[in-house]
């Protein structure tokens, strides 16, 4: 088969923007996130490597001293003042503290990488120097990295206070990012209209310093007792990422593994495994025919799968499986 | 490069980046794993992009997110359907051409996707009807043969003539890259 001209190809693409309707989703919130965890993996490897590289000296120096000590050595004897430092650079960093209640999804420590929601209000404490406290109901990922501590604020409102001279801190919300260096500060996200929640409007004011606050609509500094809104506009002006959050999407491959309890299956795709979810208002046929989780979908089943993205998870709306016999 | 910077240039560019996948030939879920990839390697072997401009920027990422593309080709054999990596390699690149001078034209593609619409309108209703067939109700090609009475080769040829003419028309408006002055159409056949 030929490969396509790039000029018909161009005129084909803009076609399909300006009839079909296709708009680049807003895939910033799993970017951010995929980046934080690889930031914190090597992290841990960091710690892994200076545990180890702690270990390995402890054991030459064990078997240094002992060989000092020896009655056939000869020599010199190793002075503690001049063992090496074993710890690793990034050892004595605080790891995300949160006092009070908070949920969260998923199993483990809280830590980077996860999105906690309050309980009646909440501090999370980052880096030694910022500290954020969570009105209750107050949505908020933890994203950051050593001294670049960076809090994802979906919905609520927080109050931040940071010290000068640490590192820099954000609050990023779907549009805005609002950054500083030392001060005091609050975030409020909320639904422009309660008729739909998922217009919403993020507010800033100034407590105390100076920050700066930017978003597709541009940037605006602040400083003590200013009060900032997002324009309503900038979710115009970005009305794809709203609305192509909640467009269906869709993936076809074979199934690779089910979990029958958790109402999830992997998808064994070409660029890499995916798991979606199924829930009740999930459509499910087998071979064309209304069927449902247990009897359709089993491992090394072909399935097509419509779904929506709801934060982390992939949400089937309809799973066509097709039978291996087929 | 932290992970504000990176907040910051994929608010930038993701949507043309995720743009400029499909218009390779990547399907909407590849190219949103592959602008995700892009960004991610972008992040871990960060260029010194100091005063680069948006442009420049936007297209280092393009590059990244091309050789992505390349990639995943390779692995999948698929995504425009060929087996010679070289001609595929020139394919991409004779399509930045075209992206850059034809589509960008120094700014975001906007006035490209203008021109589009008002030449659009100058189509004539057959002509019309087929596009909104193919692209505004995504019906397949033996069902626009059946609506225009057609053979399937019939609405493949109409297909990429219309597209011929569309886009000799948004050139025109937009004027063409050479210099050269041309006449604005009011109506195209």
């Amino acid at each position: 088969m030929p490969l396509p001209d790039p000029n018909d190809q161009l005129i084909d693409r803009m076609l399909t923007e300006i009839l079909g309707g296709e708009r680049p989703p807003d895939l910033s919130g799993w970017i951010l996130r995929r980046a934080s965890e690889q930031a914190g993996r090597r992290h841990l490897h960091w710690w892994i490597g200076g545990i180890a590289a702690a270990l390995l000296l402890a054991a030459a120096g064990t078997w240094i001293i002992r060989a000092n000590l020896a009655p056939w050595r000869v020599g010199p004897q190793l002075s503690k003042t001049t063992m090496p430092g074993t710890q690793p650079a990034e050892i004595g960093y605080p790891e995300p503290e949160i006092t009070g209640t908070v949920a969260a999804a998923g199993s483990g420590a809280i830590g980077r990488g996860r999105v906690v929601i309050a309980i009646g209000q909440a501090k999370l404490a980052l880096g030694g120097y910022a500290r954020v406290t969570m009105t209750s109901g107050s949505e908020v990922g933890i994203e950051g990295t050593p001294r670049d501590e960076v809090v994802y604020l979906k919905t609520g409102e927080i109050v931040s206070e940071v010290e000068s001279g640490h590192g820099t801190f954000s609050v990023r919300t779907d549009d805005a990012l609002v950054r500083v260096t030392g001060t005091r500060f609050r975030v409020t996200v909320r639904p422009i209209d309660r008729g739909d929640p998922m217009k919403k409007q993020t507010f800033v004011k100034v407590l105390a310093g100076t920050v700066l606050v930017s978003g597709a609509w541009g940037s605006q500094a602040l400083t003590t007792g200013m009060e900032f809104r997002t324009p309503a506009a900038a979710t115009q002006a970005a009305p794809q990422m709203l609305a192509d959050k909640e467009a269906p999407q869709s993936k076809s491959g074979k199934i690779k593994s089910v979990d029958a309890k958790a109402k999830t299956f992997v998808l064994d795709l070409a660029a890499r495994p995916l798991t979606f979810t199924v829930n009740d208002k999930t459509v499910i046929t087998l071979d064309g025919k209304e069927s449902t989780f247990e009897a359709a979908i089993k491992a090394e089943m072909k399935a097509a799968v419509s779904y929506t993205r709801s934060g982390d998870d992939r949400i089937a709306t309809k799973v066509e499986v097709t039978s291996a016999k087929k | 490069m932290t992970l504000t910077e990176l907040d910051s240039i994929v608010r930038e560019h993701q949507g043309e980046l995720y743009r400029y996948l499909r218009y390779l030939g990547a399907d909407g879920p590849t190219a949103e794993d592959l602008t995700q990839e892009a960004f991610l390697a972008a992040y871990e072997h960060p260029a010194d992009t100091v005063g680069w401009d948006s442009g420049r920027r936007a297209a280092w990422l393009r590059g990244i997110g091309r050789n992505k593309w390349l990639a995943h080709c390779r692995r999948t054999r698929s995504e425009p359907a060929t087996t010679d990596a070289q001609a595929l390699a020139q394919y991409a690149q004779d399509a930045e051409v075209v992206w850059t001078r034809d589509f960008l034209r120094g700014g975001d593609g906007f006035n490209y996707l203008e021109a589009l619409r008002k030449c659009l309108e100058l189509l004539p209703e057959q002509r019309r009807q087929a596009v909104r067939l193919r692209y505004e109700q995504n019906k397949s090609r033996e069902e626009m043969a059946a609506a225009l009475q057609l053979s399937d080769d019939g609405v493949k040829s109409l297909l990429r003539r219309i597209r011929a003419v569309l886009g000799d028309c948004v050139l025109r408006r937009l004027g063409r890259t050479d210099g050269s002055l041309q006449e604005v159409p009011d109506a195209i056949a």
